[in-house]
């Protein structure tokens, strides 16, 4: 997951570990995300749109330009949820959108969701 | 696997999180003050900061559970999407539906964090100079008064005295230091001595001079040693908008600036939409928001009375015919509640049958909007419903000398309070005060400047205090206040404070200077569940602190 701020951070790694019984690598930016994807090798990526720096758009930009990266899935998540905004985002290479603020209850689910549609 | 854990101490973990969250808000909401103070001051290149800001709180404050917040934040981003889009310069109109915005959002906020809206707290208190740099104050930025004024110990002793009513005064010793000043920064009002602004009496051509020269766009208050007519015509010709003698009384002073200075942030108009077609109560929503209202939208008729509770709309909007209830019915039903019988209800629908009209409103319909309806009528038609509205309900509800809420109104509202405090799970406290000794401020200084000393506790109080906090005048000299999500530890510092930049103040009479102090009482929910419990409790500690020796605040527990 690649989500800058700390609270968020902290909730979604909880939700997804102990509901959802994922593995969970956390990431504060695009940057520290590109250094250690290849290494840690995820099945899934989450990606915030709205970070500083370099945004969710730009980094899953670089990760596929990355030959060891670029095949892993990648879901956003932002407040825009509109259907033409998720059409642009599946434009850019993500393979789906999970709406913020998310449900810590619900997230592991959501996750589970799209990796069987996969 | 997955669920090792019960859930209850999942939730656990949860809220630790969240109230990490929580803890983080205070700062959120001292960097969004200074944020809008600039942006408020033309300095647009930190919008950009305000929206990534916004924009976080309303992708995460839902997923703690604070749901107001994030709605308040998504509020907010919509009303700085036009100020983001494009290059044209950002248009007065949008500033300020992005301020009333923003002012909902610090509400939220503060409701969670509990803060006074000035975070001077005792520890930060230390000299009090008066001098003293607002910090990010969360709802209205303290007021600036730029007056020209050579003796620095009246002075000194104004901006000491004004300080505690949200007014910033500084203060320079000519009219080319008065005039930079302005340039620099212009203030809300400005304070000119005569005697300072014209020295040789030269008729007020100077005073004149000064005006045109760099106040021409603030309110301006003259004051002076000369109370003639002549004078108070000079002040007139010179564009000054009120005229005070010297010395001024501190309660006087305060009256002219608030009369003169617009407060930004009026409380917004709350509209209750209640349709069954969420598209078009998103519409009307949309509508009405973008001209700075706040709105809440129900589909649902049976959550009606909870709803009101809980948003305390200023108006509601039916649609007429919805398929669970009529909007007639659910007008009467709505209406049978006393409480509720003041709440203007308009209708909306296609029906143009005037004989269906006419029966909407025998049933408690103030007024009837055709669908399709016109976006600046169904403005105007809630905002002068809501005018009047108001100004009727201040009537009853509040008292004529101070505009505090009246005694019954008061226990009305901690009655409400209390249950939305049972609701929410969250604490309340209760305050009961009292001047010391006020008899004796009536017979040695006169009735007048009793008033005063009661009318200036009560702005004290209301300025000091936050928006959602509730100040009433109870008795003759005894006031009432309710800090809704505050529990008791928080109020009586809050109650401390207050005593203590109370008894600091200097009033005037004939018989000479004096100062005056008050006892308070603490007590509050959940400690004590029932409202007439609370009050009682309050009362208790509030005689205590009498006879532990007054000027202090008590509590129970």
């Amino acid at each position: 997951m690649i989500e800058d701020e700390p609270d968020i951070q902290n909730v979604a790694k909880l939700a997804l570990e102990l509901v959802g019984g994922f593995e969970v690598s956390i990431f504060s930016s695009g940057k520290e995300a590109l250094e250690a994807v290849v290494e840690v090798s995820p099945d899934l990526i989450l990606l915030d749109v709205m970070m500083p720096e370099m945004d969710g758009p730009e980094t899953l930009k670089a990760l596929r330009g990355l030959p060891r990266a670029r095949a892993i899935p990648v879901v956003f998540m932002t407040a825009k949820v509109h259907p033409d905004e998720v059409a642009e985002y599946k434009a850019l290479g993500a393979v789906d959108v999970i709406p913020k603020p998310f449900d810590p209850m619900t997230l592991a689910d959501q996750v589970r969701e799209i990796w069987g549609r996969l | 696997m997955a669920n090792e854990h019960g859930s209850s101490s999942l939730e656990r973990r949860f809220q630790e999180i969240g109230q990490g969250f929580a803890d983080g808000l205070h700062d959120k909401g001292v960097r969004l003050g200074q944020l809008w103070r600039e942006i408020e001051s033309g300095n647009h290149e930190y919008l950009p900061e305000l929206h990534r800001m916004v924009h976080a709180l309303a992708g995460s404050a839902a997923t703690f559970g604070h749901d107001e917040i994030g709605e308040a934040a998504h509020g907010c981003e919509i009303s700085l999407e036009p100020l983001l889009k494009g290059k044209a310069l950002p248009q007065k109109a949008d500033i300020t539906c992005l301020g009333a915005k923003l002012a909902e959002l610090h509400q939220a906020m503060s409701r969670i964090t509990g803060h006074l809206y000035n975070p001077d707290s005792p520890d930060m208190t230390a000299k009090h100079d008066g001098r003293r740099t607002p910090s990010g104050k969360q709802d209205a930025a303290p007021v600036l008064v730029h007056m020209l004024e050579g003796d620095e110990a009246y002075a000194s002793e104004l901006r000491q005295q004004l300080e505690p009513f949200g007014y910033r005064l500084e203060t320079f010793s000519g009219p080319r230091e008065l005039c930079a000043a302005n340039a620099s920064r212009m203030p809300d009002v400005v304070i000119l001595d005569r005697d300072q602004a014209d020295p040789g009496g030269q008729g007020g051509k100077l005073l004149k001079k000064l005006v045109d020269r760099c106040a021409i766009e603030v309110p301006a208050i003259v004051i002076s040693s000369q109370m003639d007519f002549q004078s108070r015509l000079e002040a007139v010709r010179a564009g000054g908008q009120a005229f005070l003698g010297k010395p001024v009384e501190i309660d006087t002073m305060v009256e002219t600036l608030d009369n003169l200075v617009r407060v930004p942030s009026e409380e917004p108009v709350r509209v209750l939409i209640i349709d069954d077609s969420a598209s078009q109560a998103e519409y009307y929503a949309s509508v009405l928001q973008k001209t700075g209202m706040s709105t809440r939208v129900m589909d649902q008729p049976d959550r009606a009375f909870e709803t009101i509770e809980d948003f305390m709309p200023d108006i509601i909007l039916m649609d007429m015919y919805m398929p669970e209830c009529n909007g007639l019915e659910l007008a009467s039903v709505i209406r049978q509640q006393p409480a509720y019988l003041s709440i203007p209800i308009v209708f909306l629908s296609s029906e143009t049958d005037v004989d269906l009209q006419l029966e909407a409103m025998g049933r408690g319909g103030d007024d009837f909007l055709v669908k399709p309806i016109r976006a600046d009528h169904l403005v105007s038609s809630i905002e002068n419903r809501v005018e009047r509205s108001r100004l009727l309900r201040n009537l009853m509800v509040r008292d004529s000398l101070t505009g505090l809420y009246n005694h019954t109104t008061i226990k009305e509202y901690l009655d409400r309070e209390i249950h939305r405090a049972e609701r929410n799970g969250t604490p309340l406290s209760f305050v009961m005060l009292d001047i010391d000794h006020f008899k004796k401020v009536n017979d040695r200084h006169g009735h007048g400047n009793g008033d005063h000393v009661i009318k200036s506790l009560a702005r004290m109080l209301v300025k000091r205090l936050r928006r959602a906090d509730l100040v009433g005048r109870y008795g003759g000299e005894e006031f009432a206040v309710i800090l809704p999500d505050t529990n008791i530890d928080h109020a009586v510092r809050v109650m401390e404070s207050l005593r203590e930049m109370f008894s600091k103040l200097v009033f005037q009479s004939d018989a000479g200077r004096f100062s005056v102090s008050f006892s308070a009482g603490v007590s509050g929910y959940p400690d004590f569940s029932a409202p007439n419990q609370v009050m009682e409790m309050a009362d208790q500690a509030l005689y205590r602190a009498k006879k532990e020796g007054r000027n202090r605040v008590c509590r129970i527990p």
